[in-house]
């Protein structure tokens, strides 16, 4: 489904603050892949993020998804294929605008926003009855402007958003780092039910190394720029904490 | 009372403009200077149209072509060259002095002559009132049509771009693009201020735009400020609120003229206006 071959990206190359972000890096994620991506800061995670999302582009270095090479095309084309959720509940949504505005342009993310009233009946209904299901009494508020509902609640909308239309491949980097532990518990288990409900292709960044334990089916390390674990199946499910910690040392 | 309905008619006209103003600023929060150029570019063109036997609603097109062209040439200078907003709008309004003074071949041009949007279509004896009924009418339009516009998905999807770049980007919206297309609606609707204007006052005058841009800020600004007093949010209502705005800042301006301001000192009155509207609230908040 996505392949990365012989990505490198450095950061103001020739200058004395040169970084090189990621080095040679090679991943391929088959479908329904739900894979967990830790690291310590600074070591890539959300530069290869960005890359497959297609907000920087690689020094060298191609992309595909599904065979296709995607390595020329912008953000606003990848996301034909590819959906986000950032860290930031407010990089995500827009806050002026209604929460079902905002369906509304996600809804849509992979068609042309046309010159035409999309926003009827039958459209609220259909999005009332998702917000419903999760289960957070969200759906009476939905002609409130995003910007009044806590950051919590905005991350598990566009959680909710972010698999509306087709999605192929679902990127989260720190959904819930914002989040208090409650909100974050919550915004977890919904990614988790909508990723598993709809068999999505899905990168998580994270530091939470419980998250590693309790969700997923494959799990990689990043360090200065490069995958240095990469684990998988039964491998992957036999992990505990402790070795997770060790992976640290 | 003569004085002070040719002030309300003057601001339904500049109303257009209002609303190019709302578009750029209150949706996309760019400050587009571009105005002060395309406003007479409007003007300009209706101007050696009508003189030249052209019907007035067959000009409309034109004007709006050439000021959307005009928004569009500071889109492309902003999103396409990185240049700041600012500094595309000066650029492009700069150039169009030139062009305005190239269209009209001199600096003025006066229109007493021609046939126009309002002696066509008056249908009462008082020529005033006539202009009034005709221009409420025009503005109520083009409110419907902008509200209409902004309600469509594509519309939505204008607004966005103002609110969360990251969110479209990753939503398909080309943010590029839509400035540019929202820059050249803005400037549209400004030069469709000019074709009302150039009629209404019969004449079009290569200097009439100096300065315009802050009329159409202050009518935002006045507009936004009642609005919020009322607790009026809906997109509607904001942009009734323009309207008001517009008609509120030239019957102060007028107001001003009737105690017996020195007119020259009109443009200086209407900056400490715009000021006052920007720095009152900020006073009041601060003690
Ligand atoms: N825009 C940028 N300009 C210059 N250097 C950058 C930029 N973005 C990231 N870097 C550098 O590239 C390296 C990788 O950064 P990246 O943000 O991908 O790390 P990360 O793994 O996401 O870290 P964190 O866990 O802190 O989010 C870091 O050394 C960082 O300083
Ligand atoms: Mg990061």
């Amino acid at each position: 489904m996505l392949k990365l071959s012989n990505i490198n990206k450095t950061y103001h190359p020739g200058t004395p603050y040169a970084v090189p972000a990621l080095q040679q890096l090679n991943l391929e994620l088959p479908k329904g892949t739900f894979c967990i991506i830790i690291g310590g800061n600074g070591s890539g995670k959300s530069t290869l993020l960005n890359i497959i999302a297609g907000t920087i582009f690689p020094d060298h270095g191609d992309i595909y998804i599904n065979q296709q090479k995607i390595t020329s095309l912008k953000a606003y084309e990848r996301s034909q294929f590819v959906a986000r959720v950032f860290q930031n509940p407010h990089a995500g949504t827009a806050p002026n605008l209604s929460v079902l505005e905002n369906f509304r342009l996600a809804a849509l993310r992979t068609q042309k926003k046309k010159l035409r009233i999309g926003l009827g009946r039958s459209f609220e209904q259909v999005i009332k009855e998702n917000i419903a299901d999760l289960g957070l009494g969200l759906e009476n508020k939905i002609n409130q402007p995003m910007g009044t509902l806590s950051g919590g609640q905005r991350q598990a909308l566009s959680l909710l958003m972010s698999t509306l239309d087709d999605t192929q491949l679902l990127l989260l980097d720190e959904p819930t780092a914002a989040l208090d532990p409650k909100s974050s518990a919550l915004v977890m288990q919904t990614a988790n039910h909508l990723i598993e409900k709809n068999n999505l292709t899905t990168i998580w960044v994270t530091h939470h190394l419980k998250t590693v334990i309790d969700y997923g089916n494959r799990v990689i390390q990043m360090a200065q720029g490069k995958i240095i674990k990469d684990l998988e199946g039964a491998d992957k499910q036999a992990i505990n904490l402790q070795d997770l910690y060790s992976w640290f040392d | 009372m003569i004085f002070y309905t040719s002030a309300i008619v003057l601001g339904l006209c500049l109303t257009a403009m209002g609303l190019g103003i709302f578009i750029t600023m209150r949706i996309f929060k760019i400050p587009d200077i571009t105005t002060d150029g395309s406003y007479t570019l409007g003007a300009s063109v209706t101007a050696i149209l009508l003189t030249t036997g052209w019907s007035w609603w067959a000009i409309i097109p034109l004007t709006l072509l050439a000021g959307a062209l005009a928004g569009s040439i500071t889109g492309w200078i902003h999103t396409r060259l990185g240049v700041d907003a600012l500094l595309a709008g000066i650029l492009v309004m700069t150039g169009l002095y030139s062009v305005n003074l190239t269209i009209l071949g001199r600096s003025n041009v006066p229109l007493n002559e021609t046939d126009n949007l309002f002696s066509s279509l008056k249908f009462i004896e008082n020529p005033l009132f006539s202009q009034l009924i005709i221009v409420m009418g025009v503005c109520l339009l083009l409110i419907f049509l902008v509200y209409g516009l902004l309600r469509t998905d594509f519309g939505i999807a204008m607004r966005a771009t103002g609110d969360s770049e990251t969110m479209t980007e990753s939503l398909g919206i080309n943010n590029p693009k839509m400035k540019t297309i929202g820059l050249s609606i803005a400037n549209a609707l400004t030069a469709f201020s000019g074709f009302l204007l150039a009629q209404f006052q019969l004449f079009a005058d290569i200097n009439m735009g100096i300065g315009i841009v802050l009329t159409g800020l202050g009518s935002v600004l006045i507009g936004s400020t009642l609005g919020n007093l009322f607790q009026h949010h809906s997109i509607f209502l904001q942009l009734i609120w323009v309207a008001i705005g517009a008609v509120a800042f030239q019957v102060l301006l007028a107001t001003a003229i009737s105690i017996g301001i020195n007119p020259n000192l009109l443009k200086l009155i209407t900056a400490v206006f715009v000021l006052g509207i920007v720095g009152i609230p900020k006073l009041i908040s601060k003690t």
